[in-house]
């Protein structure tokens, strides 16, 4: 009972602060976003610290019950499993969630709407659910979390209901994730009802056991559910979505969910197809590298012709998801330790990037958020540490050393080749310098163009200090975040096997070339 | 096994990460310093550079040139940093060791010498957003040592596309008429050519089983099979070929130059060049042996394509700038036949061209840009006669033309006739065809020189200037060692030698593959 609540404590941790915020509420004055950013900095700060004390134990599984259903797999079965996996994905969920606080702070000002609590309660609790999703070790409780999150970011996609390109994103996007939800939700049905069961390792028993006498409607089931975290990753072709609500959403919304919804969808992807669906990896290893293909493609492409820098960073989460559909290709051990690492580094470039849009500040006569191409023109003359900090991101973006995004691709790529897929590996370095020419034209007109607008930005201070911590850890990367990616490496994930599809490739040579001191 | 670490450091601190790092270091200061202090920024790059210099220097003295003798042929890499084993950078199997043998020795001094040359020069000519520029200039500087010292093969790349951002920036903001599509240009071109080349790393470390990306473990496995080895050489070729640069790969580099600003070309010209063709030396080749060697007659024949397309081309240029990136093309092209002649006289010739390049077009590009900055024009019609108005400024354009035509007594005459020599020994038609082209560019430089400075004054030629002092000592210098090198070479053919030789044992133990033409065995 006791570790249940402790591999449950991170997860209750926000719950508890975003339902005390919410009665805080009465009592603070309207309009005032700092007390309600503050609880939740708190409230984040304890997440955080939580999850570092769980770093420190073994894994530990959590809500075991007794598995009803008699043949092969074992007795008992974990909703939860308290893992390195969970813990880690965990902790880049709360420092996305931190960045987003502190840059809709800002935000609020210029927006009075996001000044009310609800903003920052329904990031809390989205968060919550992410955290659960990281750590789901059953289709039900995916589903919950995905579910619960998503509901969330409807919210906050419309938060500015007076504005239409707000309404307009929430709109799209609760329809299309409804239709996700459907899909996800049906595929978990036809799985159970060809397995008898949601937890992902007594279905992965199940297949194992019985791999060549499956009715095919479990595949079906499995095709379904990756339908339905396609949609929630944004891969190929269920991306249509993204650069519209990526465009359409409140700023500080869209930073938020491209970090932290990618987290928990790519956590839930991983671990339902390694742990659940391993003994059917020959069947949707293919999907997801043909996916992954078709995403890096289709999105660097797209983004290419884009004006609007949050559309044009919507393809390019499009072409990230890519990216990390490589890493998920490449197999629970070094693929997923690239997968964590990747996904924070993602997380601090992206949030950096979004962030010191919104540090640029309102432009023109109606005040909008810097979003266009053109008003970064000589920006580096308005505000030299905005446009350092922008160009860091977008350099770490386009994956160019020394940035935090060169090491994050570099595992992705060492992943990928020791699991045979150098050819994918290859795609996605091509894929990455069509992308250099879209992260690096912003770069060159913050530099070389004259400004429109000559005024100086001057950049409130948490804004200045969200956006100057993501755009230092990804400029210092080789130098900081060693033990991070040491920790990822280590980051292991409960019930999934080490060698992934085939065991047998840990006597081939490479295998240990990885792990290995020098 | 003959590529050995010597942990040996004369001097006694780490002073190849200190060299390395210094500009690094310099440009962060710059960020630092109160704004519009341009005079400032000028100085604090000097004594940056100068002193990255004063320890290139010293590096290039220290190197010891007779330890090989006693291992028989076995080279060492000089000033290890950390001296024995490399450091644990990142997980992963990533280490950080810098070190230092006679190639890269010799590349760390022509580095120092050309950015603090570039820097000199920039003092008396550029006056917009200096503070930026000399950053610029600095780090590029940590990013080219860097690459000339790194062992690891990702701290190679981490510095090889390090060296990108800050070209690119010089010719976006310091650039000419077409500059935004020069760096673009450049940029896509050089990351194009290098993206294969990283999956290459990963590949070659994860099929070869080596622990470490350290460039001695991976050579220590030495197991790659034939196939694998093809491919790879190719991802690794294709990167370099891209930045030497080599026909038909070359497009990017008229446009870079062109547009970049005067230092940029020198640096450009000078050393990022010379990336390319070291990266084929230091890494694809001792990687790749069997491949290298069977695919040795393909890149000298893109080599000789490259000598005599490059000479033509710059015939046919109405722009003295264009006609020395030209020139370029056409004696890197030199430089990869020496190379792929596989032996001790091509090598020599080829690094020491690598040196010479270095010097002679780095010296026409400033002298270009000095004329430039007189006269608002680079286009060959608009000269004539300048012999008479800049007489300083002709001599020193005389010298370094012979010097880049190869005539006996400056350096480009030692370094042309041992690259021939070897090429020679390895393919006599290759031999007749290069010999031929490098004839061609003497006809095109002197034809230039004909054009430009004799006959009576002309169009623009009458209201210029000769030479400043600072100017003459920026290029003074690189005259200096043309000379030395054209008339006492050994200074750097010794540790040339060494490494060569090294190389070359290297080459052929790990593979047996090095040819060894008609009997007569490489001395």
């Amino acid at each position: 009972m006791l570790s249940d609540l402790n591999a449950f404590l991170p997860v209750l941790t926000l719950v508890v602060t975003a339902l005390a915020i919410m009665v805080a509420d009465w009592f603070l004055p309207e309009g005032d976003p700092r007390p309600p950013a503050t609880l939740a900095v708190v409230g984040l700060s304890a997440t955080g610290a939580v999850l570092a004390r769980g770093w420190l134990v073994a894994d530990t599984p959590a809500f075991v019950h007794a598995v009803a259903r008699p043949g092969p797999g074992p007795a008992e079965a974990a909703m939860v499993w308290h893992d390195g996996f969970g813990v880690f994905a965990g902790a880049v969920l709360v420092v996305a969630a931190l960045l987003t606080v502190l840059l809709g702070l800002d935000h609020a000002r210029r927006r009075p709407a996001l000044a009310r609590a609800e903003h920052v309660v329904l990031v809390l609790l989205a968060t919550a659910a992410m955290l659960l999703v990281a750590m789901a070790n059953d289709l039900i409780l995916v589903f919950l979390g995905i579910e619960t999150f998503s509901i969330a970011l409807y919210v906050l996609a419309g938060f500015l209901r007076e504005e239409r390109p707000s309404l307009e994103a929430a709109m799209k996007y609760f329809v299309l994730g409804a239709f996700a939800a459907g899909f996800l939700l049906y595929g978990i049905a036809l799985v159970y009802a060809s397995t008898g069961t949601t937890n992902l390792e007594v279905v992965a028993a199940i297949l194992a056991a019985e791999v060549h006498s499956l009715p095919r409607v479990a595949y079906v089931g499995l095709g379904l559910i990756l339908v339905g975290l396609g949609f929630k990753v944004a891969a190929v072709p269920f991306h249509q979505w993204t650069p519209d609500v990526y465009e359409g959403a409140p700023t500080t919304v869209t930073a938020f969910m491209s970090a932290a919804t990618k987290t928990a969808a790519f956590a839930a992807l991983m671990r339902v197809l390694w742990v659940g669906f391993a003994p059917l990896a020959d069947a949707w290893v293919p999907l997801v590298t043909g996916a992954a293909v078709l995403t890096m493609v289709v999105g660097n492409l797209s983004a290419l012709v884009q004006v609007d820098l949050k559309r044009m960073l919507g393809f390019s989460a499009v072409a990230h998801a890519g990216y990390l559909l490589v890493a998920v290709a490449a197999g629970p051990a070094l693929g997923a330790s690239a997968l964590l690492f990747y996904l924070l580094v993602y997380a601090l470039m992206n949030l950096g990037a979004f962030g010191a849009l919104l540090a640029i500040g309102p432009v023109g006569p109606e005040g909008r958020d810097a979003t266009n191409l053109r008003d970064l023109r000589g920006l580096w003359t308005r505000s030299p540490g905005v446009a350092l900090a922008l160009a860091v991101c977008l350099i770490g973006l386009t994956g160019l050393p020394p940035t935090a995004g060169f090491m994050g691709k570099w595992y992705i790529f060492m992943a990928a080749v020791d699991a045979d897929l150098t050819w994918l590996a290859a795609v996605m370095v091509l894929a990455s310098v069509v992308s250099a020419f879209y992260y690096l034209r912003p770069v060159a007109l913050m530099f070389v163009a004259p400004p429109e607008d000559p005024a100086v930005v001057a950049p409130r201070r948490a804004t200045a200090v969200a956006v100057g911590v993501a755009a230092a850890l990804v400029a210092l990367a080789m130098v900081v975040l060693g033990p991070v990616a040491t920790a990822a490496t280590g980051a292991s994930m409960a019930g999934a096997s080490p060698d992934g599809l085939h065991g047998a490739r840990a006597g081939e040579p490479g295998s240990g070339a990885l792990s290995g001191a020098p | 096994m003959t590529m050995l670490l010597d942990t040996s450091n004369a001097l006694g601190f780490p002073v190849l990460s200190v060299t390395v790092f210094l500009p690094l270091v310099g440009a962060l200061l710059l960020v630092a310093l109160p704004r519009r202090h341009d005079a400032l920024y000028h100085a604090v790059g000097l004594m940056v550079s100068g002193t990255t210099l004063v320890l290139a220097a010293v590096l290039f003295w220290q190197f010891d040139r007779s330890w090989a003798a006693p291992l028989q042929g076995g080279t060492a890499f000089q000033f290890a940093d950390p001296p024995r084993v490399a450091a644990t950078w990142l997980p992963g199997g990533i280490t950080y060791q810098v070190a230092v043998d006679g190639i890269s020795v010799t590349l760390v001094l022509l580095t120092g010498l050309l950015t603090f040359v570039a820097l000199l020069f920039s003092w008396a000519h550029v006056h917009h957003r200096v503070r930026e520029y000399v950053a610029a200039m600095l780090v590029l500087e940590t990013g080219m040592l860097g690459v000339f010292t790194a062992l690891d093969l990702f701290l190679f790349y981490v510095f090889w596309e390090a060296a990108l951002l800050p070209m690119a920036l010089l010719i976006a903001l310091w650039g000419g008429g077409r500059k935004l599509y020069a760096t673009f240009k450049f940029l896509l071109y050089t990351m194009a050519g290098s993206a294969l080349m990283l999956v290459a790393i990963v590949a070659a470390v994860v099929v070869s089983g080596s622990p470490t990306f350290h460039l001695l473990d991976v050579l220590r496995q030495n197991n790659l099979p034939a196939g694998t080895q093809a491919l790879l050489f190719a991802a690794f070729a294709l990167a370099f070929a891209v930045k030497v640069p080599l026909f038909p790969f070359h497009t990017w580099l008229p446009d870079a130059h062109v547009e970049a600003p005067t230092a940029g070309s020198v640096l450009l010209a000078g050393v990022l060049l010379k990336l390319g063709t070291y990266g084929l030396v230091r890494f694809a080749m001792p990687l790749f042996p069997s491949a290298a060697a069977d695919a040795a007659p393909i890149l000298i024949a893109l080599g000789v394509i490259g000598v005599w397309y490059g000479a033509w081309v710059a015939y046919a240029q109405t722009d003295i700038k264009s006609l020395v990136a030209y020139s370029s093309v056409s004696h890197m092209g030199i430089v990869v036949i020496g190379i792929f002649a596989l032996n001790a006289q091509g090598f020599a010739g080829a690094t020491l061209q690598m040196i010479n390049h270095g010097l002679s077009t780095g010296a026409l590009f400033m002298l270009v840009g000095m004329l430039y900055e007189r006269a608002h024009s680079r286009r060959i019609a608009d000269f004539g006669g300048l012999w008479a108005r800049m007489p300083r400024f002709s001599v020193l354009f005389l010298v370094v033309t012979l010097s880049s035509i190869g005539l006996p007594g400056t350096n480009g005459f030692v370094g042309e006739w041992l690259a021939l020599l070897g090429t020679f020994r390895t393919s006599v038609a290759a031999g007749v065809a290069a010999t031929f082209g490098v004839v061609l560019g003497a006809a095109y430089m002197l034809w230039l020189f004909q054009r430009v400075f004799f006959g009576p004054p002309s169009g623009k030629s009458n209201d210029v200037r000769d030479l400043t002092p600072v100017e003459i000592a920026a290029l003074a210098p690189l005259i200096l060692l043309i000379f030395w090198i054209g008339l006492y070479p050994d200074t750097f053919l010794q540790p040339i030698d060494q490494a060569g030789q090294a190389w070359l044992d290297h080459m052929r133990t790990s593979a047996e593959v090095v040819a060894t033409p008609s009997g007569a065995p490489a001395p």
